[in-house]
This record gives C-alpha cells, structure tokens and sequence, in this order.
C-alpha cells in the first residue's frame, strides 16, 4: 500500500507539474565572450520553449545596449540597420535598431500555426571599436506585457519568464579574420517556391575584414558550374560588398528543385560557401503551406484515439470480479487502465508496421481529389460544401463532400477562389492559381467554430497526457508487469491471468515492432572518433543505371540525413569539409569510379531507406577543400 | 307560487348560461398602447484582454436582427463600453422598437461581428447580459475598412502600429501593440464574422 501511495504521488506530481509549468525563456548567446575590437562578432538570439506543452504563434524581443560601445551591422537589403531573422516564426516584423532609444526589437509571428521547441528567433552580428564591457540586455520584468514576449498560442498571454543576457569583454588585440566572406541570399530564398521559369539568382558578398577575392567565386547551379566571367553571371559593387546576379540562359523546368551552391574566398583566402534549394512549381502554393498542419498536431492523433477508446467505456465495461485485497484491487484497476494505454500504443505500432508494408506494396497514385478537414483533429469533414470561384467572383461549381471529407473540381488554366461553408466551422476562402488544365484538389484545414479558450485547455490537457505517457511508457510497463505478477500471486483470478498475459503481449508486441521498424534517418560517422559528424555536408544519391541525380541532402546540426528512395542500386556522394569520402574502410567491391572522386555503392532490396551509416576519414589540415559533390 | 317565483328565476338565469356569457362579453375591453423603449443596456466581453477583468472597454455597433432570417432590424452604432462591458444605447422617441423577439449581434472595435440569441424586448428599459452565453467578441478585423473577417490586410494594418499604442490595433488592450496582439490575430487568422 505503501509503494503504491508512493508511486501515486510521483504520477500525479509529474502530471501536475506537466499541467502547470510555464516556461518560456530568450537567450542570448555566443562562442566566445572575450572579443578583440574592430572584429564582427554574432550573437544568436535563442527562443527556449522548455516545456513540450507550451506553444507560441507570436514573440518580440528587446535588447538593451549601448551604441557608443557597439556598432550593429545591417543583416537586410531593406532600408535601416536590422538583425538577422531566425527560423522560429514564418514572419518577421518591426525589425529596429534604434541608435537614439540604444534598443534593437524584433517580431515574430506564424499565421494558423504553433511552435513549441527551442528555435533561432535572430541573431545580432556587432563589433565594438573600444575596449571594455558590451552589454547586450533582454529588456524583460516579471507580469509587464510592455516588455519582452512570448504569447501563447492558447490564450495570447506572455509566457516569457526568463532571460539569459550577454557581456562581452573586448580587448585590444589583432583582429583575427578565420572567416570567409558572408554569403546572403537575397532572391529567392531557400525553400522558396517560384512559379518563374527564368528565376534569376541574387546573392550578396560582405566581408569586413579583408576584400573579396572575386575571381574564386563558384555559382554550382543544378550541378552546373559558373564562375563571375560566366555570361549568365553578373556584379555590382557597393562599398565593401559584391551583389551577384545569376541569369539563366535556359529555362528551369517546372516540378524542379534547383540547388544552389557558392563557394568563394577572401584575399587572405579564408573560404566559405552557402546553398538554398528553391522549386520550380505550377502553382502557388504559398497560401496554403501558411496553413499546413504542424507536425505535432499529427502525433496527437494518438492522444484523440486514446481519448476516443475511454470514451467507448472500454475500461469502465470490465467486469472485475472482487480481490481479496484491497490495495492489490486498486493498483491491479489503476495499471489495467495504463496497461490499456500501452496496448493502444502499441496498436499504432502495428498500425504503422502495416502502413509501411502498404507503402512498399503500393505504387504512387495522382491524386484525384481533395480534402476538406478538421485543423485541430484532422479528421476529414463530411457535407461541406466548397464553391469554386472565377476571377470575376462568379460561380462556376458547387459540391458538397462525400463522407470522407473529399471534393474535387476539373478546371482550366487560369485563377480562381474556392470557398469552403461548414455550420460548424469557420468559413473559408483559398485562391488557387491553375497553370494547367487539371484538377483543383488541395487539402483544407478548417478551423471550428468553437475554438476557444476551452478547446485550448482541452488540447492542453491531451498533449500533457501524450508527454507523460511517452516519458513514463517504459517505466509504467515494468511496474504494471510487477503489479500484474503480484496480483497475480495474491490472486491467482481469471483477470489477473488476463492482465499478466496482456503485459507479455505488449512486450512481444514492442520487441516485434523495434526488429521491423526501419530506421528514420542515417548518420555520417568519423571513422577515427566512431562519433557522428556534427557538421553541415552535402549528400548526394544517383541512379546507378543512367547516373541521373535522385536527390541532394544537407545532413542536420547532428549528421543525420535519409533518403526515401525506390528499390534499386545507387551510388552516394558525400562531401563535407574536414573529412575525406570514400572513407578507407570502406570494402573496394562497393566503390565506384566517378568522373571526379569514388562514389559507394548503395543497394536497397525491399525497404525503401537504405540502413547503414557513412563513414567519413578525417583530413589532417584544417582549410582541406571541401570535395565537390559534382 | 309568488315565493317559488324568485327561485324559479334564478335556476332559470343557472340553466341558461349563455345569458351570462352574452353579460361578460359585453363588459370586455380592449385596450391597446404603444410601448416607447426609452433605453437599451446590454454588457459584452471582448476576448483576451490584458489585465483579464475590467478592461473591456470597446467601441460597439449594437443591431437587432430578424431571429429568423438574420436581417439587421435596428442597427446603433458608435455605443461606448465602460470597462465593466457595459454599454448603453439611447433610443430617440420616435425610434420605435415593437416589442418582440430579436437577434442580437455585436461588434468591436477591430473586432469581428458576433450573433447572440434572441432576447424579447418588451420593456422601456430593457437589459440584455449577453456574457451569460459564453461567447466573446473575436478581434483582429483591424484594417479599414472593416471587412468583418481577419485577413493579411489586417496583419499588414497592425504590424505597421507595431510598438506603437494604436487603440485599433492594441487587440489585448494592454497600452502597446506587440506580438500578443498579433498572436490573437494569428488565432484568428482567415476568421469571418457572423
């Protein structure tokens, strides 16, 4: 009775702390804090989201500092000084640097969106001119809504409660240039969709520190490399910088990814190199992608069915028949009801398993219809209708969705609106731009009528459930099993067999779906330190048979990359600064002569992600040429 | 006989109630009067306000609709709300309210029109609590004019009296326009009013 009074406590401190911890922090961070004058130093700006239950649609931030001791440099072609953006919210705003009121402020915000983990909100890249202290100061006081904050998406409130200021100390000393010359790209953007066969490319040089030695400039478009005596290739110089303008002479093709690589030194010949990767695409999509669903909302899914299987009175129908003791009653009631949980998660896992042999059965079908469905359940919405609009505001058809949510127009090139009416949903109005004669059938989120503060406590709660269940998992299935065995041995009843046998179900269940599951991502590996390779590299993976390009990666802050490819023979391509590919371990049998370098060899039989982590050797000297990945 | 006669008279008078009936119909009187609202007083909370309680002054347009067909009726626009949420609408004489059922809709200053339910007014000085149902006045309609949903426009509209104390754009009413205004706007992005 004791243990169980104990174990208890600790799950419902753990859900009450989960329930109630607000916590939101800016920090301001950097590598170094002794600075020598006259040298550019950055500073990140760090949105910390620390609970997995909190989440944002808006923050501002702003920073104290004093313009005497700190000169900011401008990181905008846009008109006055202004900080660099992160990747925390779609859109940016109020971007100030204000010499007189000595404050940079900064706004973030994401449209029918949330983010609950630690992103980049912006950074600041400075250089002081005299030596001493630089203060950078998070202007923050506790309940003040005039200050610094953090909104909560639930209710608009501030949930910032604490900061992590920043003091330099700057000393006279050679300004140390190690760095190559800043590349900013300023059309288009990485990620960006464009609709522009002839999308030209502008980028901006800037060092401070020493001149850009324009003539080891490399443009790679697509694989293809141009250099600044190119045709397609022109300059402008303003004051220290290079703006670069890259025409093409061909048109990309539509349904493109274009990659973009530069390369380029500086007189000292300290290197440096960006890439974005923008698309070619038929119609615009940028309206809708505000509106795609997050990610978390599509694992909680797991909570609703969860909720939906309390619902059915599943645990409430079991006919317990009475224990003699009491205290093995409650736990043996208490643990079913986790026991239950387990089981449904594990069902997703089998759900899952079956899903990804579908996946591998089936073949790629055009889809012929859209979805009409709920943002906060994403279960499809049944008897909405949608209206397709002309230019002109006339109507052209009018459907209703089938049950499950799905419609779908034949239409012309040319522009239209499609309005979606639901009595219990807000109603909305999409454009849709048609470059060919097609099918209109985008997926729409629709928001309900009821969204309010208690939907907003009632997603509260679920996601509180889903953090718990997924920190506690392990630990509740081994103490369910122990519970399960002494209940079972002070009651050797027909429901205590039931629920031992569940729990050697479940565990047969989870060492079946980790054999079977496959894994998500691969790793870049130093074959000297056997540690993975936290650094940016480009991977590539061609087609055996016709060496055609099947798709570029750069690998994320921890070396991971996948590939979701066909079954087939590849050949993989890695390049990443510092490190030597193919790595010697690698069996001669699996290499494969390429124009420039040795490519491996890639098989994949039926799993559509190949299993196995690149290997890479170290280079001994520091400033060793990054391979080129073409 | 002379001594029954009395009594006969008044079974007679029992038996023949009709003659009764035909008595009080030609008693019954009708009257008809013209009932003159002098005054209209209903409370309204708009949403998330910063502090939460006592702040939600507005600047209200106040109409009664059709219950049926939604058709605005009456409209009064320009109504002051004290922060209590309390607004009073003066009603001219010669502005006549039949007393009857009415939707009641609401809208904020840069906030979204909301229907209620349907109210009777059949008093001079009727008072209509409209939070007893729960439902707040949606903001973010900033831009004029008023297009009565929350569109780019609108963030375009508040983005540019960011840091500033716009009345219109200080969705929260905390005295600063800053990205808890814009996350209410964010909330209800692509929303249209009743």
């Amino acid at each position: 009775m004791k243990k169980f009074l104990i174990i208890t406590t600790i799950f419902l401190s753990i859900c009450l702390n989960s329930l109630l911890s607000k916590a939101a922090e800016f920090e301001l961070a950097s590598p170094n804090l002794t600075i020598a004058k006259n040298c550019p130093t950055k500073i990140d700006i760090n949105l910390r989201l620390s609970s997995a239950t909190e989440y944002s649609n808006a923050a501002d931030i702003e920073i104290l500092y004093e313009p005497t001791k700190a000169t900011i440099i401008d990181e905008s072609p846009a008109a006055g000084t202004q900080i660099g953006t992160g990747n925390a919210y779609q859109r940016f705003y109020g971007n100030t640097v204000n010499l007189a009121q000595k404050t940079i402020k900064l706004t973030g915000v994401t449209l029918l969106d949330t983010i609950n983990s630690d992103k980049l909100f912006g950074f600041i890249r400075f250089e002081s001119a005299q030596e001493g202290e630089v203060d950078f100061t998070i202007y923050y006081v506790a309940n003040d809504t005039h200050d610094s904050n953090i909104a909560s998406w639930f209710d608009s409130t501030d949930i910032l409660d604490s900061v992590q200021n920043i003091k330099f100390n700057v000393i006279d000393a050679a300004c140390n240039d190690n760095e190559g010359p800043l590349i900013i790209f300023l059309e288009p953007q990485d990620q960006d969709q464009t609709t522009n066969t002839k999308q030209p490319i502008t980028f901006k040089l800037i060092d401070t520190l020493s001149d850009i030695d324009i003539n080891t400039l490399e443009l790679w478009i697509n694989g293809v490399l141009y250099d600044i005596n190119s045709p397609e290739v022109d300059y402008e110089i303003i004051g220290d910088q290079y703006v670069i303008t890259f025409t093409p002479s061909t048109d990309f093709q539509v349904g493109d990814s274009v990659e973009v690589l530069v390369k380029v030194s500086d007189v000292l010949g300290n290197k440096s190199e960006g890439s974005i990767i923008f698309f070619v695409v038929e119609e615009i999509e940028d309206i809708i992608e505000d509106e795609e669903l997050p990610i978390t909302v599509v694992i909680e899914q797991t909570v609703d069915q969860i909720r939906d299987f309390l619902e059915k009175d599943v645990i409430v129908g079991m006919n317990l028949p009475t224990l003699t003791s009491t205290a093995t009653a409650i736990t043996v009631i208490a643990f079913t009801g986790i026991s239950l949980l387990n089981i449904l998660n594990q069902l997703r896992s089998i759900r899952l398993i079956f899903t990804i042999i579908g996946l591998l059965l089936s073949r790629k079908k055009r889809k012929l219809w859209g979805l009409v469905y709920e943002f906060a359940t994403l279960k499809p919405i049944p008897f909405t209708i949608v209206r397709l609009y002309d230019a002109k505001g006339k109507v052209l058809h009018q459907t209703v969705t089938d049950l499950k949510g799905r419609y779908g127009f034949p239409v012309l090139k040319g522009k239209y609106e499609l309005e979606i009416l639901h009595n219990d949903y807000k109603t909305r109005k999409i454009p849709a731009i048609i470059q060919k004669e097609g099918l209109i059938n985008l997926d729409i989120p629709m928001l309900a009528k009821k969204k309010t503060k208690e939907l907003a406590i009632h997603y509260r709660i679920f996601r509180s459930l889903k953090d718990i269940i997924r920190k506690l998992r392990t630990p509740i299935v081994i103490l369910g099993f122990l519970f399960s065995l002494v209940a079972l041995w002070l009651q050797f009843s027909i429901i205590n067999i039931i629920i031992f046998l569940a729990y050697i179900l479940i565990l047969v269940i989870r060492i079946i779906y980790i054999i079977m599951q496959p894994r998500e991502l691969n790793k870049l590996i130093n074959s000297k330190t056997v540690q993975a390779i936290r650094k940016r590299a480009i991977i590539k993976i061609f087609n055996r048979k016709n060496w055609q390009l099947i798709e570029t990666q750069i690998s994320n802050e921890q070396g991971k990359f996948g590939f979701s490819i066909e079954p087939g023979s590849y050949a993989l391509l890695v390049a990443a600064k510092g490190y030597q590919f193919p790595s010697k371990h690698v069996t001669k049998n699996r290499l494969i002569r390429g124009k420039l370098q040795s490519l491996i060899e890639i098989n994949t039989k039926r799993q559509k992600r190949f299993d196995e982590d690149i290997l890479l050797d170290p280079t001994k000297t520091k400033d060793e040429k990054m391979a080129s990945p073409f | 006989m002379k001594k029954l006669l009395p009594l006969i008279l008044i079974i007679i008078i029992f038996l023949n109630p009709s003659n009764i009936l035909a008595q009080s119909a030609s008693d019954t009187v009708n009257i008809y009067a013209v009932l003159n609202v002098i005054e209209i007083t209903f409370r309204v909370y708009p949403e998330k306000r910063i502090p939460a309680t006592n702040n939600w002054d507005t600047i209200a347009d106040f109409e009664l609709r059709d219950c049926a067909t939604n058709a605005t009726i009456k409209s009064y626009t320009n109504i002051t709300v004290n922060p209590s949420g309390i607004g009073t609408i003066p009603i001219a004489p010669n502005d006549i309210i039949d007393p009857d059922n009415y939707r009641i809709a609401v809208t904020g200053y840069s906030h979204l029109t909301r229907n209620f339910n349907c109210y009777t007014i059949n008093s001079t000085y009727p008072n209509i609590d409209l939070i007893v149902e729960n439902k707040y006045l949606l903001a973010g309609d900033t831009a004029f004019p008023r297009d009565n949903a929350v569109t780019l426009s609108d963030l375009n509209e508040t983005v540019s009296n960011l840091y500033l104390a716009d009345y219109g754009s200080d969705l929260n009413q905390d005295g600063e326009v800053n990205s808890l205004d814009l996350s209410i706007l964010s909330f209800n992005y692509s929303s249209i009013g009743d």
